[in-house]
């Protein structure tokens, strides 16, 4: 849905998308990186409609873009950077909450 | 970090930047609480580390942004980042989280900066992936250097989407249509004001400057837009549209809208304080003196939170908003004070100049929340018009008891995205406005935590 402008990044990293490593500029946010390197059209499955979401505001208010990084589910990737070894996977619908 | 502060901003905007920085040289102890990894806020995001290609298409409105950022780094004021406040007490104790563990600290003075947010405005198929909004588009090319693939349509009303059309166009995204929603009777009304808006030629320049933009492209721009509607399966595959006498529709990878902006109000609205409703550009803001002073003595309001007025003037609303906290806590004399006011408040005027002009003209149309039924309002919870159009037929008034009965404003978004228009759905079924009728309650926390991290949160005093 969205692609990179051709920009000088001298730092980069790896990160873990669903099993497929990407090779990212540093700095840029979660969302950033799903949306435009991993190329996907959607960021998670509404648990209460079942229907594919992808992030509105991509500023933090809307929530759509909430995804499981490191383990850790329900978080917004659009004010997250990358790091370096991240893992991030898309929810598809209702995530389980820990005991 | 220290436990206890003099005055603690919460924003890194034109306005929370300037007024830490001002307070700072009046030697008061500052801490900036910022939701972002960076100051800048909206406006100025991620400007400290901008490249010089996303500078060029972001222009010299955007570059003044380094300067505040600048003269605020160099200042005393400490700045956390990633730190996101999910309550305030109303004697200036506030809670935040950051790094996934929370912590209370208190301040003597408590400034919320935490600017405007674009209005959201539910429509048919707005939650299919390619729909987004104005800021989305800003917020990404601004943070990741991320551009949308085309085509492009666009569709609102406001100065905000002819400049996301125009950094579009230069860089080289293909747009097939603009759908302009502003009514010709605005652009008529808003004549009223043009007078005094010349004051401001530069303004009204700029504004011509991207239309002459757009022309020259070629873009096809419809005006008097009444009602546009994404369409597609999984994703947005094209817009329809209607006005008075036609109707078309365009294919798009995206759909970009903007319907204006309106104040962040969730820590006025947690702490109760209470709001008034702006009848022309349709939003609550929380009642202050003219520093920006609440009814709690300790909590401030500043910026574009406490009237929308655009990153110019919340720079200087900062500034004027610490004379008032200065001066009660003995930084500055009173003579300082009045002195630094007159100054400020005369280029705030300036400033002001052209927003009646510009307020009238964009004010929202008519036709904005008269939804169809099967339109989704709430996002996260799945509630359509119809279902709260339900609760009111049998007989519920009052918009927090549609919310417990639909769910309405529920989810992980916590209402901002739909509370505006369950608001303003309600209001038009009693046939009055939403200033009129109790909005939704905010509780604290304001932002999702895990309940992990509140039991282990560090109190005022605590060590780790």
């Amino acid at each position: 849905m969205f692609e990179q402008i051709k920009e000088n990044h001298k730092e980069r990293v790896t990160i873990d998308f669903e099993g497929n490593l990407l090779d990212v500029p540093a700095g840029i946010t979660v969302a950033a990186a799903v949306m435009g390197y991993a190329k996907q059209e959607f960021i998670r499955i509404s648990p209460s409609t079942g229907d594919k979401r992808a992030p509105f505001c991509f500023m933090g208010v809307c929530h759509e873009c909430l995804m499981e990084i490191d383990g850790k589910t329900n978080q917004q990737a659009c004010i997250i950077e990358v790091r370096q070894g991240m893992h991030i996977k898309r929810q598809m619908g209702p995530v389980e909450v820990e005991s | 970090m220290k436990h206890r502060w003099d005055l603690v901003v919460i924003g890194a905007g034109p306005a929370g930047l300037s007024a830490a920085a001002t307070a700072g040289e009046y030697g008061l102890e500052v801490m900036v609480l910022d939701e972002q990894p960076s100051p800048g806020g909206q406006v100025y995001r991620n400007i400290e580390r901008a490249s010089p290609e996303r500078i060029e298409i972001l222009g010299k409105d955007y570059l003044q942004g380094r300067a505040l950022v600048d003269q605020f780094r160099k200042g005393t004021a400490e700045y956390s980042g990633n730190s996101i406040v999910w309550k305030i007490e109303p004697e200036g104790h506030l809670f935040f989280s950051k790094n996934d563990c929370s912590r209370e600290i208190r301040s003597r003075a408590v400034i919320v900066a935490t600017g405007a947010t674009e209005r959201p405005v539910p429509f048919q198929g707005w939650t299919l992936p390619g729909v987004m909004g104005a800021g989305a588009v800003d917020a990404n090319f601004k943070s990741s250097g991320t551009v949308p693939r085309g085509p492009a349509v666009l569709a609102g009303s406001g100065p905000l989407l002819l400049l996301t059309a125009v950094h579009l166009i230069h860089l080289g995204v293909h747009i097939n249509g603009v759908l302009d929603t502003t009514p010709t009777a605005s652009m008529l009304s808003a004549a009223r004001y043009l007078p005094r808006a010349l004051k401001r030629m530069d303004y009204l320049l700029k504004g011509l400057g991207m239309l002459a933009v757009l022309k020259k492209s070629g873009t096809t721009w419809i005006r008097s837009i009444q009602g546009y509607a994404a369409q597609g399966k999984d994703r947005l595959e094209r817009v329809a549209y209607r006005t008075k006498n036609s109707s078309g529709s365009f294919d798009a990878n995206v759909l970009i809208t903007h319907e204006g902006v309106v104040p962040r109000f969730d820590f006025t609205r947690q702490l109760r304080i209470p709001h008034k409703w702006n009848p022309v550009q349709r939003y609550w803001y929380p009642e202050t003196d003219p520093f920006g002073k609440t009814r709690e003595d300790a909590i401030y309001v500043s910026g574009d939170g406490a009237f929308v007025h655009g990153g110019v003037s919340a720079a200087l609303k900062g500034r004027l908003t610490v004379q008032d906290i200065a001066f009660r806590l003995g930084a500055i004399s009173r003579r300082q004070k009045i002195e630094a006011c007159r100054h400020i408040g005369k280029r705030l005027r300036m400033e002001h100049a052209v927003r009646p002009f510009m307020d009238e003209m964009y004010r929202p149309r008519p036709s904005l929340y008269a939804l169809e039924d099967d339109v989704l309002v709430c996002r996260c919870e799945g509630v359509k018009v119809k279902d709260i159009r339900n609760a009111l037929a049998e007989g519920c008034r009052d918009a927090n008891e549609i919310k417990v009965l639909t769910r309405c404003g529920m989810g992980p978004c916590q209402s901002r995205m739909c509370g505006m228009a369950l608001a303003e759905i309600v209001a038009r079924h009693l046939d009055t406005d939403p200033g009129q009728i109790a909005p939704l309650t905010i509780r604290p926390p304001v932002r999702n935590l895990s309940l992990s991290e509140l039991a282990e949160v560090r109190l005022f005093g605590q060590e780790a």
